[in-house]
């Protein structure tokens, strides 16, 4: 799990899911209603999403439309790198089959016995093996605590398992990206535990992005976003893994712009957040400096002996003169409203800085231009 | 790949497949059975010719059917004699006579045919070793198919033919065909006694028998230039044609068993589709799990067909078992040359498989309810 890379998969290649401007409407003519408004939603590789609101907020149908089930009216939205609204029929039952699909029902074929069912989707790509087929279909029940029930039929399986059985169909391949609703609704504690766990392996492992519509809060505890939808809208995005949360914010900074993705993880891993009221002093004129701060939202103003010199926002960062130089601070910062930052120690600066000769270079221009 | 998934279906629903493949049986064994009356019955016409040995028939423009022959002059057939190609020209007689026991009841109408023994007109071994039988006065051959009012058939028996005393002189194995139900074999001189009414000069029928390597189209054509148009032409071909054609479009025969073969593929198909439709619906959310993972709606339309096809395949095999033992009883009880043939037993099985096809496509239309928006 520490092999955990939130910075990686945001800085490099195309988010698995874009969507741009999504209206749907369900009816037409006088029936005709909005479901979904201006729906805009980007999810990196790698990521858990799990969108919540109440029934009728739009979720499922968002999720539809992202799975390529339903042909999009307005909008954009891009999946796997396909921009859907342009695909025709075949298509779309192309993108699906890169898609894990988690349905609220299980919807596994009686006549089928658990593995035959999982072959349904392992034999969709049509490469591999008899041979591999089984290999992989066996592996992955067994992860999933179905290793003594493999030529069970649905019948003989309890709620649980036969769920169960329906995310090995979905995770078989491999996908890239999965889309689930309430995925944990019939299982037990024990299977949802060890469910949720092999979802987590998955995105930190494979890289694979999940949105997942769901309102368990064990899932919620180890999203990395979570989406809240009212009424066809979104009306919060919030980003719940911190180190993903600092990376989204140091990659829209130039001076961190030169770092690779692996050496701006390593920044955004060790960077702490730290809140300030409003006049709280931040740094002090005088003081010996260890901790080089960005500014994440807020406002705060430079003094230096007493008059004010500057106004830093969101994005700004200050106190690496004294970390650069090993000399006293040479000013006064203060918050002006409520303020949060990011706050990297004096030994981590050093290393980021040894690690990048380039991130050094961009320190020291941002430095001079002050100056 | 359908094939797997299909097959497994089938096998799971044990008791709705084997209803399925129950009700096929059913629609196939009555296929095979109508057909066999919708070609055999017409070929009942054919049976009393196809046991004669001739090359070309000639006969009344008014012809309709062997029993309904109507007659022409006799001299029409002296002419016809004289055609280089001709080897013989034969007289068919043939009447209708009241068959009576000769202590009275029942008078039950008896089909009488003349002709000349010694001209060797039938290729039946009973009659051809009974020629000097046929010579006696008054004395007749019946056939052993002829149906049991007709009283006992036993040779030596007397009975009263149009009010003239007849002695049965034995039996023979033809069948009786189509020209009745009962049937008496006479000489030209004793059918004349039996019909003393009927004019001499006038036959029915005449049974031309051509020389080794002649045309019979070719003799039929020059014949046709010389015979007035109160006499037609018929080669065997045409002849089969003609009484098949009659039987099939004139008399019942044809939409009898012609509709019993359309209602038994109708059924077929009837049955085969609720069963696959059933099926479909109480599976239509896997169907449209299958439509969300990247399955196509082809994949979706094989497995239906092949279901379809299953169904009809383990059905065929003990169909045709059935039918080949009703054939035989069939054969047994009505003398009609109800067989099997390859060329039957592929028209069934296209038929069947026809059959199966259709079933599926009505029920295909189930399976495009099959939606995978609506399985979120």
């Amino acid at each position: 799990m520490d092999a955990s890379d939130p910075c990686l998969p945001l800085l490099t290649g195309p988010p698995v899911i874009r969507a741009e401007g999504v209206n749907f409407y369900y009816g037409e003519g006088e029936a005709r209603f909005q479901v979904l408004f201006d729906i805009g939603l980007e999810v990196a590789p790698g990521q858990l999403v799990v969108m919540t609101g109440p029934s009728g907020s739009g979720k499922t149908t968002l999720l539809t439309l992202v799975g390529a089930l339903r042909s999009l009216q307005e909008g954009r939205i891009e999946v796997l790198g396909h921009d859907i609204s342009k695909l025709d029929r075949a298509g779309l039952v192309r993108v699906r089959r890169d898609i894990g699909f988690i349905f609220q029902l299980h919807n596994l074929f009686e006549a089928l016995s658990a593995y035959e069912n999982v072959k349904m989707a392992l034999q969709l790509g049509g490469k591999l093996s008899a041979a591999e087929m089984r290999e992989r279909g066996v592996a992955i029940l067994e992860r999933l605590g179905l290793g003594d029930r493999i030529s069970h039929k649905p019948r003989a399986l309890s709620g649980g398992q036969r769920q169960r059985v329906a995310i090995a169909r979905a995770l078989a391949n491999r996908p890239r990206l999965v889309l689930a609703d309430e995925p944990t609704a019939a299982l037990d504690q024990d299977s949802t535990r060890n469910v949720i766990r092999m979802f987590k392996e998955l995105t930190v492992e494979d890289g694979t992005a999940i949105l997942m519509v769901t309102h368990d809060h064990r899932i919620i505890e180890l999203a990395d976003r979570l989406v809240h939808m009212v009424d066809g809208r979104v009306v919060s995005d919030v980003v719940l893994n911190d180190a993903l949360r600092i990376c989204e914010f140091l990659k829209g900074i130039d001076a961190f712009k030169a770092l690779t993705p692996t050496e701006l993880t390593h920044v955004a891993e060790r960077m702490a957040k730290r809140h300030y009221m409003p006049g709280e002093v931040v740094i002090r004129e005088g003081e010996s400096g260890h901790e080089l701060f960005l500014i994440s939202e807020g406002e705060v103003k430079v003094e230096r002996s007493d008059h004010e010199v500057a106004r830093l926002g969101p994005g700004d960062f200050f106190g690496e003169l004294a970390l650069l130089s090993g000399d006293p601070r040479n000013a006064t910062v203060s918050a002006v409203n409520p303020v949060e930052t990011y706050v990297l120690g004096e030994a981590d600066f050093h290393a980021a800085i040894g690690a990048s000769a380039n991130f050094r270079d961009q320190l020291r221009r941002v430095y001079f231009l002050r100056h | 790949m359908p094939f797997e998934v299909a097959w497994r279906i089938l096998a799971y629903q044990k008791g709705r497949t084997a209803l399925a493949v129950g009700g096929i049986f059913i629609a196939i064994l009555l296929i095979f059975v109508e057909l066999g009356f919708f070609i055999a019955v017409p070929q009942g016409g054919m049976l009393v010719y196809d046991h004669m040995r001739f090359d070309l028939l000639v006969s009344s423009n008014r012809y309709i059917f062997q029993a309904e022959s109507w007659h022409f002059p006799r001299a029409r057939l002296e002419a016809v004699a004289r055609h280089p190609e001709i080897v013989r020209a034969t007289p068919f007689y043939l009447g209708s006579a009241k068959w009576q026991d000769v202590g009275g009841g029942k008078r039950i109408d008896a089909t009488v045919i003349g002709f000349d023994p010694h001209s060797g007109l039938f290729a039946v071994p009973d009659i051809e070793s009974q020629g000097a039988v046929l010579e006696r006065p008054d004395t007749v051959l019946v056939d052993s198919q002829t149906r049991p009012i007709f009283g006992p058939l036993q040779t030596g028996r007397i009975v009263d033919l149009d009010g003239r005393r007849i002695t049965i002189g034995g039996q023979y194995g033809l069948g009786t065909g189509f020209l009745g139900l009962g049937i008496v074999l006479a000489n030209e001189a004793n059918f004349f006694r039996i019909f003393a009414a009927r004019p001499p000069d006038t036959v029915n029928l005449g049974l031309v028998a051509l020389k080794p390597g002649a045309d019979p189209e070719g003799v039929a054509r020059a014949l046709r230039q010389v015979l007035p148009a109160d006499t037609q032409i018929l080669t065997r071909a045409e002849l089969a044609a003609h009484e098949v054609e009659f039987w099939t479009t004139r008399t019942g025969t044809g939409l009898i068993f012609g509709s019993g073969l359309v209602v038994a593929f109708v059924v077929g198909i009837m049955i085969l589709y609720q069963t696959l439709a059933t099926q479909i619906t109480r599976q239509l959310p896997q169907f449209a799990m299958l439509k969300a993972i990247g399955y196509t709606n082809r994949f979706l339309y094989g497995i239906v067909l092949v279901e379809a096809v299953l169904i009809m395949l383990v059905a065929f095999l003990p169909a045709l078992a059935a039918s080949l033992g009703l054939y035989s009883v069939i054969r047994g009880q009505t003398l009609l040359p109800v067989t099997m043939s390859p060329a039957r037993l592929a028209a069934v099985f296209a038929i069947a498989l026809f059959m199966a096809a259709i079933s599926a496509i009505f029920s295909l239309s189930r399976l495009r309810r099959a939606d995978p928006a609506e399985i979120f």
